[in-house]
């Protein structure tokens, strides 16, 4: 029969997802799975996409939607989504950001005493970070490197992004960051000495941790990054002005090709991704570019009328007909009108995974979406 | 052209096999321990039987001719081919493979011959690997149930 080298050398060809089912089969393969050694081997490899964090906001009110779906993403079979995530964790929360398989979230709105929640789904693992009461305004991110954590700790940092206004003058304001690292301990959130002037709102909110910066979009046609070991941020300019269009486009963010951060835009024009080349010029390449036509005509049982739809979107209030929601590892998620639609951007083939009315009544206005690659990665409680 | 010798192998059951310097180098470890240009004494494989032996041969055989060919267009994926033929015996076979690939360090048979272990556990049920494997239902109804809760949401 098989000894323990060679169950953890054909273990560690699995992904995780399948991983977690064999702890099921027998004491011993359970043994193996939950060794501290290997699964931290298992951290230093990339992990595949599995799928989704869907969450729904309210456009106006206050308070928080509590359900979150997870949307699998696999081109071959159309999954139902599941709500049960998260039941481990001591409240209910709203999911800031993913990172090799750790998720950030917070308590949900109200809240008598609200937290940030770092917790890893896989193993049901979570960790309260004490210090400073999360707020709805800000921004977060999560930034876990997986080399730079050891057998019995995992390292990472939280990082919030804060506006605040120069003065009496409305017309100016600046970013302010603020650190929260998982080895300080005691008083572990610090105030970074790093401000961005930018004028612009963070939108889709979700730092996309890639190339060691966390990144998110804003909404002029700027991507804030920060860079969290050295503590600088930095404004990336867009690929490409959306005021070249006549209809309003649509832009995501997302990570692929092991740390490259990639920008999608769905316009009149069609969908393009590009790759950032290099980071202080800006010098993006565009890997991948489909007119509408030309999806339509490679996907005619899903898209009709395309253009003439995506052309429509001339108001920044209307909703887009076609939105990026989420990217990762070639993969994007993206609503058509009602739809949900997987979109693998290496074969051009976009698969139905859901109608958004199985995933609650609020989806249409920015929901938080965040992609998931899972890992074993450990949380102390 | 060097000549290249003949190295002699040993299995466990005291059977001798001939081959080429280079299919033999296949192994790092045989590799390592002949060593440059020495004369072969003979190497006693102790951890591996002659029915093993004589498949691992087979395989590096293959590959080292391969490998030869200056023609690569269609090369790889008959190799390929090849290959997946290869692989197709009993499990025990298979373990015995991956266990000649580990101590005679061949990282590609060692990668085929695992990988084609991880392709059968792929997508079965506890209860399917368990019957794959030949190993025994050891948890109770509600040990299984806890694991099952545990880690419901990712395998269904």
């Amino acid at each position: 029969m098989q000894n323990d080298d060679i169950c953890m050398d054909v273990f560690s060809r699995l992904p995780i997802e399948t991983l977690l089912g064999l702890k099921r089969v027998c004491k011993r393969w359970h043994g193996i799975l939950s060794d501290r050694s290997f699964v931290q081997g298992l951290l230093q490899r990339p992990e595949p996409l599995v799928g989704f964090f869907f969450q729904e906001r309210y456009q106006w009110a206050g308070e928080d939607i509590r359900t979150i779906s997870f949307i699998p993403a696999r081109m071959e079979v159309t999954q139902p989504n599941k709500q049960t995530i998260f039941s481990f964790l001591p409240e209910d929360v709203v999911v800031l950001g993913s990172c090799n398989g750790l998720v950030c979230c917070r308590s949900v709105f109200p809240s008598p005493s609200p937290y940030i929640i770092v917790c890893n789904p896989s193993n049901k693992q979570w960790t309260r970070l004490q210090g400073t009461r999360p707020d709805k305004e800000s921004s977060y991110g999560l930034a876990f490197n997986p080399s730079q954590s050891d057998r019995d700790t995992t390292n990472f940092k939280v990082v919030r992004v804060s506006q605040a206004r120069t003065d009496k003058d409305d017309d100016d304001s600046y970013l302010s960051f603020e650190i929260y690292s998982s080895q300080a301990g005691a008083g572990a959130w610090k105030k970074s000495k790093e401000v961005c002037q930018c004028n612009g709102n963070l939108v889709k909110n979700k730092g996309v941790f890639a190339g060691g910066k966390l990144q998110w979009l804003t909404d002029k046609d700027r991507i804030l990054s920060f860079d969290v070991e050295n503590e600088l941020s930095w404004l990336i300019s867009s690929p490409f002005p959306t005021s070249h269009f006549t209809a309003i486009p649509e832009m995501c963010i997302g990570e692929a090709s092991g740390g490259r951060l990639h920008y999608i835009m769905i316009s009149e024009e069609g969908l393009h991704v590009w790759a950032l080349e290099d980071y202080y010029d800006s010098n993006w390449s565009l890997v991948h570019t489909a007119t509408l036509e030309a999806l339509e005509e490679e996907n005619s049982q899903l898209l009709r009328n395309t253009r003439q739809r995506v052309s429509e979107r001339v108001s920044v209030d209307s909703m887009p007909w076609m939105d990026p929601l989420a990217f990762k590892d070639g993969l994007l998620l993206m609503r058509v009108s009602t739809k949900m639609m997987l979109y693998c951007i290496e074969t051009k083939k976009m698969k139905e995974l859901c109608n958004v009315s199985e995933l609650g009544r609020n989806c249409i206005f920015g929901p938080l979406v965040i992609p998931y690659s899972p890992s074993l990665a450990p949380l102390m409680t | 052209m060097s000549s290249s010798r003949i190295i002699t192998l040993t299995s466990s059951d005291k059977v001798d096999f001939y081959v080429n310097e280079a299919v033999a180098f296949q192994s790092q470890t045989i590799k390592d321990v002949i060593g440059d240009g020495c004369e072969d004494k003979g190497t006693l494989l102790p951890n591996v039987t002659s029915e093993i032996l004589s498949k691992v041969i087979e395989y590096c055989n293959m590959h080292v001719e391969a490998g030869k060919l200056e023609e690569r267009s269609g090369v790889d994926e008959e190799l390929k081919a090849w290959d997946a033929e290869f692989v197709k015996v009993d499990l025990d076979t298979l373990f015995d493979l991956i266990q000649a690939a580990n101590y005679l360090n061949i990282k590609g048979l060692l990668d085929l011959t695992c990988l084609t272990v991880a392709d059968l556990i792929r997508g079965k049920t506890p209860d399917e690997i368990r019957k794959t494997f030949n190993i025994e239902y050891q948890f109770t109804p509600e040990e299984e149930e806890e694991l099952r809760r545990e880690n419901q949401w990712a395998s269904e």
